[in-house]
């Protein structure tokens, strides 16, 4: 990691200096252990801020949308897809975006960690290989890297990008196929039984839109639910609203969104928002086997049209 | 949401008579199904 931490410098540094870039958008430490934080740097001595580990979590592509300057990023996998995503939709020029790529195993979640606390406070962390050393007052315990992925990091196929310009650290390991087993587990449960679970995570929602805000693709100059005329949905915690606000940020994110899981990280009270949207990324790659970001050539979903498209959804006659 | 209660379908503007066909239809199953009583909001009682 304190590799890649100063592979990134440089690389910031060189671009910055030879002026391939006006503006770098990569990570900083954060003022806490495992929380670095997005950072903007615009000359080449504050590439010195720049750092890499497995706490680099935001996806960095929600900064990229319509920027007047050329700018370099520092991106993994998902990141990647987004910004893949947002080229194809016209929000990011190609030529305007330099991409350093950085293939990634997945990032670690704090609530996890926090589970492993046991409620004493983390003042430093350790990253080994495999580990996570975790230190505070009286106490150091050393934790599987694997034990603490974000659930999206365990799905993800895409640990590696698959566009850039410079690639730094060594490629990511194949995991294969997605399975979306846990999708399907899902779905074969009764429909109440959906209904209940659905009900009991949107109950949670303060509706504070942090989901909407952390997404890439989520770019409307006026979201729905920000609309007063007409008011699409009321603006309280109601539950029918606010399955009504889930459902439709799904079906808007549907085909586009990566499952980079940057909702659910944002999320204050911990809803399963991935459950709904990988449901729709479940969908669109079984029935019209496209897959967001995944590369530059394939159409976006919603453009694409095909004679054989599934019809499965039509009224019988 | 039941399954029956949401209903596609492509009819041209100029298929008038198909069109009456499928809303009659598609009454007949909704009615079938009956009111809906999931997301509904629940008025304030006074």
């Amino acid at each position: 990691m304190e590799k890649l931490t100063k592979m990134v410098r440089e690389t910031a540094k060189n671009l910055l200096a030879e002026k391939q870039v006006d503006l770098v958008v990569g990570f900083a430490e954060g003022t806490l252990p495992l929380r670095c934080t997005p950072v903007f740097v615009r000359d080449p001595a504050g590439a010195e801020a720049l750092v890499w580990n497995s706490s680099c979590e935001n996806n960095l592509a929600n900064y990229l949308r319509k920027r007047p300057e050329k700018v370099g990023v520092i991106a993994k996998g998902c990141d990647v897809r987004s910004i893949v995503g947002l080229i194809k939709e016209n929000q990011i020029d190609r030529d305007k975006v330099v991409i350093v790529g950085i293939p990634c195993d997945g990032m670690i979640d704090r609530k996890k960690v926090d589970a492993c606390l046991e409620g004493r406070e983390l003042t430093e962390a350790a990253e080994k290989a495999d580990s996570l050393v975790l230190k505070g007052r009286d106490f150091e315990i050393s934790v599987p890297k694997a034990e603490l992925m974000h659930d999206s990091c365990a799905t993800c196929r895409y640990g590696n990008p698959v566009i850039y310009d410079i690639l730094l650290g060594d490629p990511a390991p194949d995991k294969g196929e997605d399975t979306f087993a846990d999708i399907k587990a899902f779905e074969a449960r009764p429909a109440a039984e959906r209904m209940q679970y659905f009900a009991e995570q949107m109950s949670k929602c303060i509706r504070c839109y942090a989901c909407r805000n952390a997404c890439p693709m989520c770019y409307c100059k006026e979201c729905f639910v920000d609309c007063a005329t007409p008011q699409w949905i009321g603006k309280g915690d109601d539950l029918s609203d606010t399955v009504i606000f889930h459902a439709v940020r799904a079906l808007h994110v549907a085909g586009r969104c990566a499952d980079c899981g940057a909702c659910d990280r944002a999320c204050p009270v911990g809803v399963d928002i991935r459950k709904l949207s990988r449901k729709m990324t479940k969908d669109v790659k079984e029935l019209f086997a496209y897959e967001p970001g995944a590369n530059m050539d394939d159409k976006t979903f919603l453009a694409a049209f095909k004679p054989e498209d599934q019809q499965s959804f039509l009224v019988e006659e | 949401m039941e399954g029956d209660r949401v209903n596609f379908a492509w009819v041209s503007a100029a298929e008038g008579g198909r069109f009456a066909d499928l809303v009659k239809k598609i009454t007949e199953r909704v009615e079938k199904i009956g009111p809906h009583e999931g997301l509904l909001k629940k008025r304030i009682e006074v």
